[in-house]
């Protein structure tokens, strides 16, 4: 990887035809070469992160050039620092869900919590329906000390916020629906 | 990630569907603990059963609140006890029950199997000692389990054995007169009887097993039921057919194996031993909500043992073995449903009201996992009539290639109507009319065997 160089690009806009074709196209004139890539639409926005790598000459200002000439969408690209890292290995990644009546500040009163005890959200999915919120957040809980207190902090937590909240492993997730 | 509606759906399951792994049963082969006399065979036993499972309600425990699925029993099966102590006497067999009930404590589990003996063919001096011991072993210990095969597909059935375990039940009720004749309720009768079962009371560590194994019993009697309920809820009983219900069911039984599997292999690689087999028997308990009787309701009978209700039982039993098979690697022991009356409150309750009895049972056991389970007959009932319907219960396994059983419990001084509970896990239940009784002595007293059916000719 030495004669490479490891980019970040986001790419936000209102969802339409050809924004992935775009980008990937500008990408690929460049001889970059995607290492993974995800999307999402949510209310009828695009969003698209991707890790591509690039000739050690290409520069970040002459993908940014070049992305602005291929597309309309909002383009960064970043630098990526450091070596690339996968999520925590399969071990320690719980999923917590938490259901509740749909109010200010639940996303952020949860994130608080598992951020003042170390734990790093890995993914989060979250729908209303009615009044009724749910979140779905996938947790690395390896820099945890005793699961145990954790878990119990959760459901005091729990208590004094209204929410349901449910710890399970991950593993539990992909026994039951996964072939 | 997974979906949300997926983990809804399976936290669901956990949270408030009673899922749970029923049991997860050690095989431990116990031939090496063999010596010239039963007291130092029992101290080897114990240091045996020690020595491999001293830390396995701990793992248990520990592996069941990781994965938020508790693990509800921790048990042991052995080499059947009989193949142990071939040379002892009646005293002797005792003795290692006496051994297998105090290393079972020790080691924190709930119920320990394979007090057994294979006597299919023919009852060797080691096998007549054991059966001799049972009534005694019994009444003196409180988790020892015990099994004896009467009868076999390949070898037909040992009608001799099967008059002597006629009086065994009867002597295993009498002998716990105290406690309502509760030394029968571990005590069952088996034709075909698998060598992988983590069930009891007819666990057994097979001779052809491992050295040490660890297997998996899973349940979901009350998952299957909720998901049964929400499909006719959300799409109108009036547009599913059976055939939708049945698919239904085997959805369910895929997740609840597909749990299953996933904490007896983690508790087998903590300990370090091979991981055998899931059952993947739906077994029901006394708790409301964990029924196999309230899923043939939900299937559409009113009451168990109404016309329909054989034909709902076969139809569970195959979408549950469809279902868990797809969903596990390796699947074993009696897998299918279980219709223990005094377990299942929903059962219990149609033998109360009379609309269950025991002809209409032994119907249903057809084409159940299992055969005649917990059912509590009249405390007088003579050996004769007991060992008749066993032999009965037994060929319908021999003829049909598949596991039956019998665990019948004369409750002494009681009679049929009377009400008998053992609490916890064994339940209660009034106890069933036998009709015809006394009727059947001149069939049982002929002895010898019954042949092995013929394999062609299936009709």
């Amino acid at each position: 990887m030495a004669n490479k160089q490891i980019m970040v690009i986001s790419v936000m806009d209102r969802d339409r035809p050809g924004i992935v074709a775009e980008v990937t196209e500008g990408i690929s004139t460049l001889g970059g070469n995607l290492a993974d890539l995800r999307e999402s639409v949510l209310c009828g926005y695009f969003t698209m992160i991707l890790v591509a790598s690039f000739p050690a000459d290409v520069s970040v200002e002459t993908v940014e050039l070049t992305l602005a000439k291929e597309t309309s969408s909002r383009v960064s690209v970043e630098p990526a620092q450091g070596s690339l890292t996968e999520a925590a290995g399969s071990e320690e990644v719980y999923v917590l869900s938490a259901v509740g009546r749909d109010r200010v500040g639940l996303v952020a009163q949860v994130s608080r919590f598992c951020c003042n005890r170390g734990v790093n959200v890995l993914d989060l999915a979250s729908h209303v329906d009615a009044d009724q919120y749910t979140m779905m957040l996938q947790l690395d809980l390896s820099g945890i000390q005793c699961l145990e207190d954790f878990k119990t902090e959760l459901s005091t937590f729990g208590k004094t916020t209204g929410l349901n909240l449910v710890l399970q492993h991950n593993d539990i997730f992909r026994a039951t629906n996964e072939i | 990630m997974i979906r949300s509606d997926q983990i809804l759906k399976t936290v669901e399951m956990i949270q408030k569907e009673n899922l749970d792994v029923r049991a997860v049963t050690m095989g431990i082969c116990l031939l090496d603990c063999r010596t010239g006399d039963a007291e130092s065979t029992a101290q080897n036993i114990a240091n045996k059963i020690k020595l491999l499972a001293g830390n396995f309600v701990e793992t248990c425990d520990r592996i069941g609140g990781k994965y938020g699925v508790p693990v509800v029993n921790k048990r042991i099966s052995v080499t059947p006890i009989a193949h142990v102590g071939a040379g002892f006497s009646r005293e002797g067999f005792v003795r290692l029950a006496k051994a297998l009930d105090h290393a079972a404590t020790e080691v924190g589990i709930d119920i320990i199997g394979g007090y057994s003996a294979n006597v299919e063919k023919g009852i060797n001096q080691g096998d007549m000692n054991l059966i001799r011991a049972v009534p005694e072993a019994l009444a003196t210990t409180s988790k020892v389990c015990s099994s004896i095969n009467a009868g076999s597909t390949r070898h037909g059935l040992n009608m001799d054995a099967v008059a002597m375990l006629g009086e065994t039940v009867r002597a295993a009720a009498h002998q716990s007169a105290d406690s309502n004749g509760f030394g029968a309720a571990k005590f069952v009768i088996f034709a075909n009887q698998p060598g992988d079962n983590p069930f009891m009371a007819g666990a057994i560590h097979g001779l052809g097993e491992a050295e040490a194994v660890i297997n998996v019993g899973v349940s979901g009697p009350g998952v299957i039921a909720r998901a049964l309920e929400r499909k006719i809820e959300e799409e109108g009983a009036e547009n599913l057919g059976l055939d939708d219900l049945a698919e239904e069911i085997k959805q369910a039984t895929f997740r609840v194996t597909r749990c299953g599997e996933l904490i007896g292999r983690q508790v087998a690689k903590e300990l370090g031993l091979p991981f055998g087999v899931v059952d993947l028997s739906l077994a029901p308990t006394p708790l409301v909500g964990d029924s196999v009787g309230e899923i043939l309701n939900i299937l559409g009978v009113d009451d168990i043992g109404a016309p329909g209700s054989t034909a709902i039982v076969a139809m569970l039993n195959d979408a549950v073995k469809k279902g868990g098979s797809f969903a596990s690697q390796s699947v074993g022991g009696l897998s299918g449903a279980f219709i223990p009356v005094m377990e299942d409150s929903v059962l219990a309750d149609a033998a109360e009201r009379g609309c269950l009895t025991l002809e209409k049972l032994e119907a249903m056991t057809c084409v159940c996992s299992v055969g005649l389970d917990m059912v509590p007959i009249p405390g007088d009932t003579d050996p004769e009539t007991i060992a008749a319907i066993i032999a009965d219960e037994l060929m319908i396994g021999v003829i049909n290639s598949k596991t039956t059983a019998a665990r019948l419990i004369p409750v002494p001084g009681k009679a049929a109507g009377d009400f008998v509970s053992f609490g916890g896990l064994f339940g209660e239940s009034v106890i069933l009319p036998i009709r015809n009784t006394g009727k059947s002595s001149r069939f049982v007293k002929f002895g010898g065997r019954i042949p092995a059916p013929i394999h062609s000719l299936k009709n």
